[in-house]
């Protein structure tokens, strides 16, 4: 054949690329170069093979392995090849070895020996295959063996190989820094080497060096333009010039470093404006690379210290870009522009034309970047044209990468600059209809929260307006066929909250559409979760008002269907919702008031309405509690038990681990110990002041009011546990699932008298209170940077906290019975102190702790299997069983209200945050200002849902 | 630094594929194809740079040339400019036209390895070392030892890969621009047969 010259390859490898080229299908191709292979494979382990033959049979395995095939069984021949005299057979052995592995293979180990040898031959050639190979295969561990010879390399009478070992030394130092940092001074030297290529290949590793320090290398400024001068006044042999340009890489480059050089630095700048002067003046704009030049200068104006000679021709050039025919240099322009608009935004204004026709490009990197540039020159004034045309945009494009980006970024605009409240909801109904998948969730669950608190500051009818057309806007929007699974959690919530709140659409149209959307994603527990709730609500409303609202077939049908689902979140929501239903208006009012969402949800962390029932059975002669740290492993089995459940309801996965008693028992015997400084329990003196000794540590013993600075201080230990070790992010949830049985009673049941509050612990909310006053300013922050608001936070805070006050002062008037009982430690050191802490925090919503609770009760056993809502009490009942008398006796409706409480803060509260991990920071620190209440326990969901 | 020099014919299978961050052969192929399903998607007389983070990670891009039956592709990080890489494809182009001569898809095919020498000229560690192509011609004719000769492979079936990439663009776009439709499709479609290697 004729190109082999030398070069080419035998017939059988023509044969080879001639059949795989005629193959008519991708099997038949693998076929034949599995063929292929087998042949080779064969050939490369026969001794006899010529050595010539042998580089063919090498090449043609770099072929099949390009092709895509597995070829490791020949690596160790490549290596071989890498030991041969001849100059061809090694490069080709160097070759096929730096394609084939890379230099974390155990073969490298083999190549490192003959590279060693080869850097130093006396055949140049030679010397240069090895460097290359060098810049290929050596990985930190090898550089010590080579770097001697390399760095003697640097002083070798040809140009090429200085250039290649500066180069080599270079990708040392990217792989390794630390081996090859005593010799960064070598690449200063190297920038005076009398040939041009060595000092132009030298600036490679000094831009990374200058990237990295710019500092370090302030002095080589003078030096720099200095070159970049002689360069560009054609002091360079002609055998430099490309394209009549005079070394254009080396002036490329030069400009890189001067770019980072300058930024910021005055006195360096001043250094640069002559010649980049010059090279405005001398530019070629006829050519690519003189383009390229141009483009590169403005990219350095751009980011030394401004000038205006400068910025002014740097603009002159942009315009010219921008005006080109060539969609490159258009490109270029558009990147260039975005570049000058962070020095003078007023540059835009005359290319507005240039930019819109970008947009209209059918080139979508074009476009793309022209997007870039819209992006960084928004402002208030043009966000609404410029996000509706990123979201025509978004729409169009089927690229999720970037379609979930240009999402991201039109959130970012809308929540920075919205114009209008209800623009940012339908920019936001936008997004999420097409994108919803691919948005961040914590941009959902922010729109929930926008749509729940309002926007006008005192005005509830804008409110109120607002949130009809957004009920409206969604119910036109579930029309639509598949809606992301976000999107409609969000819409299932705001149904559910505000669907029936304006009066226009009657509950059974909004629980009808609801049932479709739970039918329609049969496979989707989230959105299912989200509807039923919204369900619930719609119905809860109704009650509390009195309207009657039929049963619609489908609602029943999927309410019997959700009771017997898989998931026991969804379960749980069933059987919350046909409780509801049997409950009388009052009932329900109070465990599902109206429009809600935004308010604090009390909590009785410390079961004191258990006080008076705890005392009666030790007056029966009840054995008292003995703290866990007292008891030994085999006291109470019960007692386990419930520490158990409590435990694994935090997360359900875990239950095995937690199984066995001896794991739960240091860690609670160690929070115990830190929290519980009495060991003998049952003559405390004051057991309700106790019970604050207990929140604010043990530094206050009398038990007073405890002063701000201490609650201050308890706070800030809870939030470190809880965020911290594990065990106590694990028992963190039992406590909320009991604290919401106690917000249960002490909501239904404030006049049943089982709730007891002392003033103690009253003074330890007002404590909390001014805790949360400190929180709210960073809070106000927060939410003026997302929405521009600073004062609504503000004011659901006050809400929050105002209602905080009034629930707590309730309980205390039903209080008067506050009997000190030592038995209240019995229930109190069984939820770990830590949590106690948590408790502080308005909202524990029971969502996620009943739902694993109910799981644990099939894990138990038939015996404790009850339905899943009665599940919550389950536990506690086992442990002792007249807990449950005391619920019916004391409480009258407790078991009837206490439940569906729990379902009703999950209703209220779970929505929000559903399983929301990234949201779970800022919903902790949302929840003690009382700004949203929202679902807690994110990991739990996850574990639950997946 | 650039990360990868591909050559990727028009049926989008690989010519040359060069990582300068090694990549696994799986992973290599993968690259590969989506990069060809980028670029065939794009339309004719737009630019030639593509952004490329969702394929190579954040901030890259690739440049890439259009010749008769093959895409020349470079993929480079932000610390180097576009329109000086589209100048080194074209480097890239006229050394090989030096070495063989009207270069075509076959030469590539043929003389992969070829290939590799003339970049390892030019490029290395993914820095470019140099861009003249008389220069780099001068030091791919001392590795080999000997002057290249410029030699075509005779092959009887195919035409189109013979088109001398130089010049076959304006060919091609000339044959689209003024035949009737039925010929042209009648041509895309023999060329596109023949092309097959």
């Amino acid at each position: 054949m004729g190109s082999q010259g030398g070069w080419g390859q035998s017939k059988e490898f023509l044969d080879l690329v001639k059949s795989i080229g005629e193959a008519r299908s991708k099997a038949e191709e693998d076929r034949i170069i599995v063929r292929e292979l087998e042949y080779l494979k064969r050939r490369l382990a026969d001794p006899d093979v010529p050595r010539r033959k042998m580089k063919e049979l090498l090449l043609r395995l770099v072929y099949a392995e390009m092709l895509g095939h597995d070829a490791s069984f020949g690596h160790i021949h490549a290596v071989k090849m890498t030991h041969d005299e001849s100059l061809p057979l090694k490069r080709t052995g160097y070759l096929a070895v730096a394609l084939f592995i890379d230099e974390r293979h155990d073969l490298v180990i083999l190549v490192v020996n003959t590279i060693q040898k080869d850097l130093r031959s006396d055949n140049y050639l030679v010397v240069c295959a090895a460097l290359t190979a060098a810049s290929r295969l050596i990985g930190e561990e090898a550089i010590p063996a080579v770097l001697p010879q390399v760095v003697d390399l640097l002083a070798h009478p040809k140009e090429a190989v200085r250039k290649k070992a500066v180069m080599a030394l270079h990708r040392f130092y990217q792989r390794s820094p630390s081996s090859v940092s005593h010799l960064v001074s070598n690449f200063r030297k190297k920038l005076c080497d009398n040939d041009p290529g060595v000092m132009g290949a030298t600036l490679c590793p000094l831009y990374d060096l200058v990237l990295e320090d710019p500092n370090a290398y302030k002095d080589l400024v003078v030096s720099f333009v200095n070159i970049l001068k002689q360069v560009a006044e054609r002091r360079l042999p002609t055998s430099y010039d490309y394209h009549q340009m005079p070394a254009p890489f080396i002036q490329i480059k030069l400009l890189k470093i001067l770019a980072v050089l300058g930024s910021g630095d005055k006195q360096a700048s001043g250094h640069m404006y002559t010649v980049l002067g010059d090279i405005f003046r001398k530019g070629d704009s006829a050519s690519n690379i003189g383009n390229a030049i141009l483009y590169e200068c403005i990219c350095c104006i751009s980011c030394i210290f401004p000038n205006s000679k400068m910025l002014d021709a740097a603009a002159e050039t942009t315009s010219k870009f921008l005006k080109s025919d060539s969609h490159n240099l258009k490109y270029m322009g558009i990147d260039a522009l975005g570049r000058l608009i962070k020095i003078n935004p007023d540059i835009a204004e005359e290319h507005q034309l240039a930019v819109i026709d970008c947009l209209e490009d059918p080139d979508d990197t074009l476009k793309r970047k022209t997007f870039e540039l819209l992006y960084k020159m928004t402002k208030s004034t043009n966000i609404e044209v410029i996000v509706d045309r990123m979201i025509e945009y978004m729409i169009s494009i089927t690229d999720h990468h970037y379609k979930a980006e240009i999402a991201s970024r039109c959130v970012e605009l809308a929540e920075q600059f919205a114009p209008s409240n209800q623009w940012f909801i339908q920019t936001m109904n936008k997004v999420f209809e097409h994108a919803g998948d691919l948005v961040n969730i914590r941009v959902a669950h922010n729109l929930m929260r926008l749509i729940a608190e309002g926007f006008g500051e005192e005005d509830e009818g804008a409110d109120s307006q607002l949130r009809s057309s957004a009920v409206d806007s969604y119910l036109r929007i579930l029309g639509e066929p598949k809606l992301p699974s976000s999107f409609l959690q969000i819409i299932c919530w705001v149904l559910g909250e505000y669907g029936t709140s304006d009066g226009k659409h009657p509950a059974s149209y909004i629980i009808g559409k609801l049932c479709d959307v739970a039918e329609a994603h049969p496979t989707d527990d989230t959105v299912r979760g989200y509807a039923v709730s919204a369900i619930l609500k719609i119905f809860a409303f109704e009650i509390a008002v009195g309207r009657k609202t039929a049963m619609l077939p489908e609602f029943q049908s999927l309410v019997d269907e959700l009771s017997a689902s898989h998931s026991t979140d969804l379960q749980q929501r069933a059987y919350e919702v046909q409780a509801l239903l049997g409950l009388d208006k009052q009932a329900v009012g109070s465990v599902m008031p109206l429009d809600a969402s935004c308010e604090d949800i009390e909590v009785d962390r410390n079961l004191s309405f258990l006080n008076s029932y705890v005392q009666q059975a030790l007056e029966n002669g009840a054995a008292p509690y003995i703290p866990e740290s007292e008891r030994s492993g085999a006291v109470s089995v019960g007692n386990y038990r419930v520490q158990d459940q409590h435990d694994t309801s935090a997360h359900a996965l875990r239950f095995e681990a937690y199984e066995l008693p001896k794991p739960s028992v240091p860690t609670a015997t160690s929070q115990a110990s830190v929290y519980l400084p009495t060991t003998d329990l049952v003559p405390v003196p004051e057991p309700s002041y106790y019970k604050e000794d207990h929140q604010i540590g043990r530094s206050q013993p009398s038990g007073s009011a405890p002063s701000g600075e201490f609650g201050a201080k308890l706070r800030l230990d809870g939030v470190q546990k809880k965020w911290g070790r594990e065990s106590y992010t694990s028992s963190s949830t039992p406590s909320s699932s009991t604290s919401s049985q106690q917000a249960a009673n002490g909501a239904s049941n404030s006049d049943g008298g089982a709730p007891i509050s002392s003033q103690a612990r009253e003074s330890s909310y007002g404590s909390k209170k001014q805790q949360a006053t400190e929180v709210s300013a960073e809070k106000q922050r927060l939410a003026a940077s997302l929405f521009g608001s600073a004062a609504k936070a503000d004011r659901k805070a006050h809400a929050g906290r105002r209602a905080t006050k009034e629930s707590s002062s309730t309980e205390k008037v039903t209080a008067a019975n506050a009997a000190p009982q030592p038995a209240k430690e019995q229930v109190v050191p069984a939820v770990p102190p830590p949590d106690l802490m948590d408790l502080g925090e308005p909202v524990p919503s029971s969502a996620p702790s009943a739902d694993p609770f109910s799981q644990l009760d099939g894990l138990l056993g038939p015996a404790s299997a009850s339905p899943v809502v009665s599940a919550t009490s389950a536990p506690s009942a086992s442990n002792t069983p007249d807990l449950m008398s005391i619920f019916s006796d004391d409480t009258g409706t407790t078991s009837g209200s206490a439940e569906p409480a729990v379902g009703a803060q999950k209703g209220a509260t779970a929505k929000k945050g559903h399983s929301l991990q990234d949201a779970l920071q800022k919903d902790a620190t949302a929840r003690q200002v009382g700004v949203t209440p929202t679902g807690n326990n994110p990991n739990l969901f996850k574990d639950l849902l997946g | 630094m650039i990360q990868a020099v591909m050559v990727i014919s028009t049926l989008g299978k690989p010519r040359l594929l060069k990582f300068y961050n090694f990549q696994d052969p799986e992973k290599r192929q993968e690259l590969v194809l989506s990069i060809f399903q980028l670029l065939s998607e794009r339309p004719e007389g737009v630019s030639n740079f593509v952004e490329t983070d969702a394929i190579f990670g954040p901030g890259t891009k690739l440049v890439y040339k259009h010749l008769a039956t093959v895409y020349f592709v470079f993929v480079f990080d932000n610390s180097e400019n576009e329109l000086a890489m589209l100048d080194l494809v074209q480097v890239f182009v006229e050394t090989l036209n030096r070495c063989f001569k009207n270069v075509c898809e076959l030469d590539i095919v043929f003389n992969f390895n070829k290939l590799h020498t003339v970049l390892d000229e030019m490029i290395l560690g993914g820095q470019v070392i140099e861009t003249s192509s008389e220069e780099i011609v001068r030091s791919v004719e001392d590795i080999v030892g000997e002057t290249i000769k410029h030699n075509k492979p005779h092959t009887k079936v195919d035409f189109a890969a013979l088109q001398p990439l130089i010049f076959s663009s304006h060919f091609q776009d000339r044959i689209r621009r003024t035949l009737p439709e039925e010929i042209r499709l009648a041509f895309e479609f023999i060329s596109s047969g023949l092309s097959v290697l």
